[in-house]
């Protein structure tokens, strides 16, 4: 007896639960909330490639469907914001290390609030691409004819455009086609190269300053004859 | 009566200590065969092919750096020049020192080595160490195989050899013949060996010391087997006194492709 009042009540009490949830989703779509609407066009940035330490001047527009102020909240994954950071207009300055950063905001009513899309700024690096001939080692040995691949590793925080390959101070080949940093050369050696040669690849920084970052290896080559018929 | 008793006192004494002396005799010379831990050291073979026709340096730059080595390892080493022709059906850059009766074992036997080093197919020059062990194709100066080899050498040099080889000569009539006693050392038998015999004669070219020119050489000759401390005595063949001024002999495997040790005698 105690059993079955005891079901009753947890019915009861589950089913208050249920109609609570379920009229406030009715509510919900009776009364839609009426959050901050932003511009299509996002966040407004003066620039969008800057040296570290420069100053962005970063704008939202913004406009509130219910009665009352908006609250901005600026968020970025590096760098600063100048006082006061909490209206429609904004400065960010950028940071000391170069690289892609971003910027996006949330704008705030009594409804809640909404996230605009994140806008990439690009701060030049003035550091140089770091560049690593992994392939072949320093001191290899080759003979003429022989097919020598140079596999080169080279980054930077604004990327690479480009990487050339000098045999003997020689442009031999460039390249932009990289896979997970690394850029890869073939090229067959030639009577030429017979004794020191030097491999030298150079990277240029995708950015404003193009700087350069070069490692250099010395190779052996050995003349050969074809060793002749049967 | 007391002079007998004390003289056949000291006769049985003396014949004890003989006995326990002869029983506490160890065989422990490192190069005698006996001894089960006896080991003699590595003399690497060093084999150029090579072809002293053609115009261009790298084959004068081989032998000027091998000669070099040999300078560096004095009586440690050998080396030997299979000078090759490079065609063997023209007359076009044919070496001045080729033997044309040996062209075809010279050829087999880089090939053999080339068979095991794929990346570089078959030149000249072309060096090998100890059979296929390790392989130096081509030169870049006179210095350039010295630079390349020395640190491979040296490491052959500093290992112990479970062989040793001695050559005895014999001259009759302006003919030499050798013989070959090959020794098995240590305590572990062998099988499936070969003896490569090689006369080798010393030549000028130009302004280069040819050291150990190869004019004839014995296809291996089989050694079946070759039990633990003991030693076998081949016939190595015989050359024409004036052909030659020294031998050089090897036990090889029997695919010809490993040296495990060599020896030199001059003539």
């Amino acid at each position: 007896m105690k059993n079955s009042k005891l079901k009753i009540w947890v019915l009861l009490v589950l089913g208050l639960m249920f109609l609570n949830t379920a009229c406030e989703q009715v509510g919900d779509l009776i009364n839609p909330k009426q959050l901050p609407e932003l511009d299509q066009q996002g966040i407004q940035l003066s620039r969008d490639q800057v040296m570290p330490l420069d100053t962005v001047q970063a704008i939202i527009v913004a406009t509130n469907p219910l009665e009352g102020p908006m609250q901005y909240q600026w968020l970025s994954d590096g760098g600063s914001f100048l006082a006061p950071s909490d209206n429609d207009t904004v400065c960010w300055v950028a940071p000391l290390s170069g690289g892609l950063y971003h910027l996006w905001v949330k704008v705030s009513n009594d409804d809640g609030s909404t996230e605009s899309p994140k806008k990439q700024i690009n701060v030049i690096s003035t550091s140089e691409p770091v560049v690593n001939i992994v392939q072949p080692a320093d001191g290899s040995y080759f003979v003429s004819g022989q097919i020598c691949t140079v596999k080169v590793d080279a980054r930077h925080e604004n990327g690479i455009s480009l990487v050339k390959l000098f045999v003997n101070d020689e442009l031999l080949a460039q390249s932009d086609q990289q896979v997970n940093d690394r850029y890869v050369f073939e090229f067959t050696v030639t009577e030429a190269m017979i004794g020191k040669t030097s491999l030298k690849a150079e990277a240029q920084a995708r950015n404003q300053l193009q700087s350069k970052g070069q490692d250099l290896i010395y190779i052996y080559v050995g003349g050969i004859l074809a060793g002749g018929n049967n | 009566m007391r002079f007998v008793s004390i003289f056949k006192i000291s006769g049985w004494l003396l014949l004890i200590l003989f006995f326990v002396t002869c029983v506490d005799l160890e065989r422990d010379n490192p190069l005698d065969p006996k001894n089960p831990d006896s080991y003699s050291q590595t003399v690497p073979l060093v084999e150029a092919f090579v072809n002293l026709a053609h115009p261009t340096p790298y084959n004068a730059w081989a032998i000027q750096s091998l000669n070099a080595l040999s300078q560096q390892f004095l009586g440690k080493i050998n080396i030997v020049e299979y000078h090759r022709d490079l065609q063997i059906d023209s007359v076009f850059y044919d070496d001045p020192f080729n033997e044309t009766n040996q062209q075809s074992f010279f050829l087999q036997l880089q090939n053999k080595y080339v068979q095991l080093w794929q990346d570089v197919p078959r030149a000249l020059p072309d060096v090998f160490l100890n059979g296929a062990l390790a392989r130096f194709s081509g030169a870049y100066d006179a210095n350039s195989l010295k630079t390349q080899m020395e640190g491979a050498v040296s490491e052959l040099i500093a290992q112990k050899n479970d062989y040793i080889l001695e050559i005895e000569k014999s001259k009759e009539n302006g003919i030499v013949r050798v013989t070959c006693r090959v020794a098995r050392l240590g305590n572990e038998s062998a099988e499936n060996l070969r003896l490569r015999v090689l006369f080798v004669k010393q030549a000028q070219f130009e302004n280069l010391n040819l050291n150990y020119v190869v004019q004839m050489s014995w296809p291996g000759i089989l050694i079946n087997k070759l039990k633990a401390g003991s030693y076998q005595s081949i016939d190595g063949g015989q050359i024409a006194e004036n052909r030659a001024d020294g031998v050089i002999c090897a036990i090889v495997s029997e695919d010809e492709q490993q040296v495990f040790q060599s020896q030199y005698e001059k003539f």
